[in-house]
C-alpha cells in the first residue's frame, strides 16, 4: 500500500458535475481529491480487505442471531424494548440487506483493524462505485496510472444483483433527508442501480410519507409504500411518531430493521467479546464496563449512535487530545484500543472496504488532517498496481 | 476486477429523469469477461480473486429497554386521511450517512 502522488485531471470537476457528483467540494474545500491516489497489491486487496471483510461479515451475522435471542444484548445496544420483537421478526424472515462499510486502519504491514460498520446508511457510494472507477479509466488513458492498473470496485455491479434478489418487478420507494447534497445524491444513485435491476421507483422526503388510518405506509399520491430504501438511521426512526407504527405496516425496508443492531457501536465490545483476539477487531467495551480499564488511559470513546465521526473523542494519557463535536452520546458509550490511523503524508488515512449483495466488492480511501474521519475528510481514488 | 464495461447512469443529477452520462471502459486486453446481460460481449479489464469466505449460513446464498421517546414533530391530515410529518424531524439540518 502507497500513496502516489499524481496529475489531477485538468477537467475533474467538469467530469463530476456531469456525472451529478455534485458534492465534490464542500464548504470551499476539495472533498474529491485526486492529486494522489492511493496503490495496492492484488494480494494485500485479497488478502488483507476482502478476505476479512468477508470474515467481519459473517461475524455480524453470527452476533445478530444472537443478539434476537438475548435481551441483554438488545438492552445493552440501548435499543427500546418496544423495537425488539419488530427487529428480530426481520432477522427471522430473512429480510435482505443490501449494503455495508467496514471501516478500518489498515497501512499494508499488518492486519486492518475494524474501527467500526456502516451498517445502515452508509454513504461515499456513489463516488467509490461510479466517479472512483471513471477516475481510472480516464486516468489510464491520460497516463495518470499504470496502463495495467485496475481497482477493486464492482459496488455498481454487486447494488444491482442486490435489487435483483430483494424486489426485481417491484415499486421502490427511496425515502432520505433531501436537504443534504451527499444524501440526495446517494438516493439518486441507489434509485438508479434500482431500475437498473428492473425496479421502478419513487424518491420522496423521510417527512412526506404518510401514514393512512389502516397502517399502511404511503407516498405523497397515497399510493402504498411495499418496499422502502430509507437513507435514514433506524435509530431516529425509532424515536419519531411514526416509529410507533413500523411494527403494524406492511412495508419492508432496506436496510431491514436487524440492522440496527449492527448500526450500532456496541457491536465492536459485543464482537470482541465474541471473537477474543480476533486479529481484525481491536479490544472494546462498553464504557463502565470493568474491563474497559484494561485498556488504560489511552482509548478511543464512541457514543452508541454516532455518524460521520461526530462525538468521539480520542483519549490520550487521560487527556482528550482530538473531538468532533455533535449532537450524539446520551444513549452510552464504547471504549476501543487506539489504532492509530497510518500517515502517508501529513494526513490520516482511513480505509473503507465495501459490502452489497452479501458479497465484498469495493474500497473507498478517505483522508483528514484529524484522525478522526470526517464527513469532510477527502475523498482519494485507488487503485491496484501490483 | 470486476466492472461491466459499460454502465449507463440512469438518473444521476438534478432531474433524476433522464440520462446524463455513460462511461465506457478503454480497451483492455488483460482480461476478457463477458458480463450477462449487457448487450454486447465486452472485454474489460478484471482480477482474479479467490472470492468471498463465508462460514456457516450465507445470508445471501440462503433462502431464506433503552432510552425511547418521541421526538417532536409537525403531523399533518390530508383530505384522503393520510398523516404526514411523523418522519423525517431528527434529520433536518444533519447528514443521515454514515
Amino acid at each position: 500500500m502507497q500513496r502516489i502522488a499524481c496529475n489531477e485531471r485538468s477537467d475533474w470537476r467538469e467530469q463530476a458535475d456531469k456525472a451529478g457528483f455534485v458534492f465534490h467540494t464542500v464548504e470551499g474545500q476539495r472533498y474529491w481529491d485526486e492529486r494522489a491516489y492511493y496503490g495496492f497489491t492484488l494480494a494485500e486487496i485479497e488478502r488483507d480487505i476482502e478476505a476479512p471483510t468477508a470474515e467481519l461479515e459473517q461475524m455480524c451475522y453470527d452476533l445478530v442471531e444472537r443478539a434476537v435471542k438475548d435481551e441483554r444484548i438488545l438492552r445493552a445496544l440501548r435499543i427500546p424494548e418496544r423495537y425488539w420483537t419488530f427487529i428480530a421478526a426481520s432477522w427471522k424472515r430473512r429480510d435482505k440487506n443490501l449494503y455495508g462499510r467496514f471501516d478500518l486502519s489498515y497501512d499494508g504491514r499488518g492486519p486492518a483493524k475494524l474501527l467500526e460498520y456502516n451498517a445502515d446508511t452508509p454513504t461515499a457510494v456513489f463516488e467509490t462505485a461510479v466517479f472512483q472507477w471513471h477516475w481510472l479509466e480516464q486516468a489510464i488513458g491520460r497516463g495518470i496510472v499504470p496502463k495495467t492498473a485496475d481497482q477493486y470496485n464492482s459496488l455498481h455491479e454487486c447494488l444491482i444483483e442486490g435489487w435483483k434478489f430483494i424486489g426485481q418487478g417491484s415499486h421502490l420507494h427511496l425515502a432520505g433527508t433531501t436537504s443534504s447534497a451527499e444524501d440526495e445524491g446517494t438516493l439518486h444513485y441507489i434509485e438508479d442501480t434500482a431500475r437498473q435491476a428492473g425496479l421502478t421507483t419513487t424518491v420522496l422526503a423521510m417527512d412526506a410519507i404518510g401514514r393512512m388510518p389502516d397502517g399502511r405506509f404511503v407516498d405523497l399520491d397515497d399510493k402504498p409504500i411495499a418496499l422502502l430504501f430509507k437513507l435514514y438511521p433506524w435509530e431516529w426512526m425509532f424515536r419519531e411518531e411514526f416509529g410507533a407504527y413500523l411494527a403494524g405496516s406492511s412495508t419492508r425496508f432496506v436496510e431491514p430493521p436487524w440492522k440496527a443492531i449492527l448500526s450500532n457501536k456496541g457491536i465492536l465490545p459485543l464482537l470482541w467479546s465474541m471473537f477474543p483476539r480476533h486479529p481484525n477487531l481491536l479490544p472494546a467495551y462498553f464504557e463502565g464496563d470493568a474491563e474497559a480499564e484494561t485498556l488504560g488511559p489511552s482509548f478511543v470513546r464512541k457514543p452508541l449512535y454516532s455518524r460521520e465521526g461526530a462525538n468521539i473523542e480520542m483519549v490520550v494519557n487521560g487527556e482528550v487530545i482530538d473531538s468532533d463535536a455533535g449532537p450524539y452520546g446520551g444513549e452510552g458509550h464504547v471504549r476501543q484500543a487506539i489504532a492509530t490511523l497510518p500517515r502517508f503524508g501529513d494526513d490520516y488515512t482511513v480505509v473503507g472496504s465495501w459490502i452489497a449483495a452479501g458479497k465484498p466488492c469495493g474500497l473507498s480511501i478517505r483522508e483528514d488532517a484529524s484522525a478522526i474521519t470526517k464527513n469532510t475528510s477527502r475523498y482519494l481514488p485507488h487503485a491496484i498496481v501490483g | 476486477m470486476k466492472r461491466s464495461s459499460q454502465v449507463l447512469l440512469m438518473v444521476m443529477g438534478v432531474t433524476s429523469t433522464t440520462a446524463l452520462g455513460h462511461y465506457l471502459a478503454p480497451p483492455r486486453t488483460e482480461c476478457a469477461q463477458q458480463t450477462p446481460g449487457t448487450p454486447q460481449d465486452v472485454t474489460q479489464p478484471c482480477r482474479t480473486t479467490s472470492g468471498s469466505r463465508s462460514g456457516g449460513h450465507t445470508w445471501w446464498s440462503s433462502s431464506g429497554s433503552g432510552t425511547s421517546g418521541t421526538s417532536s414533530s409537525s403531523t399533518s391530515t390530508s383530505a384522503s386521511g393520510a398523516t404526514r410529518g411523523g418522519f423525517g424531524s431528527t434529520g433536518l439540518g444533519i447528514s443521515s450517512g454514515s
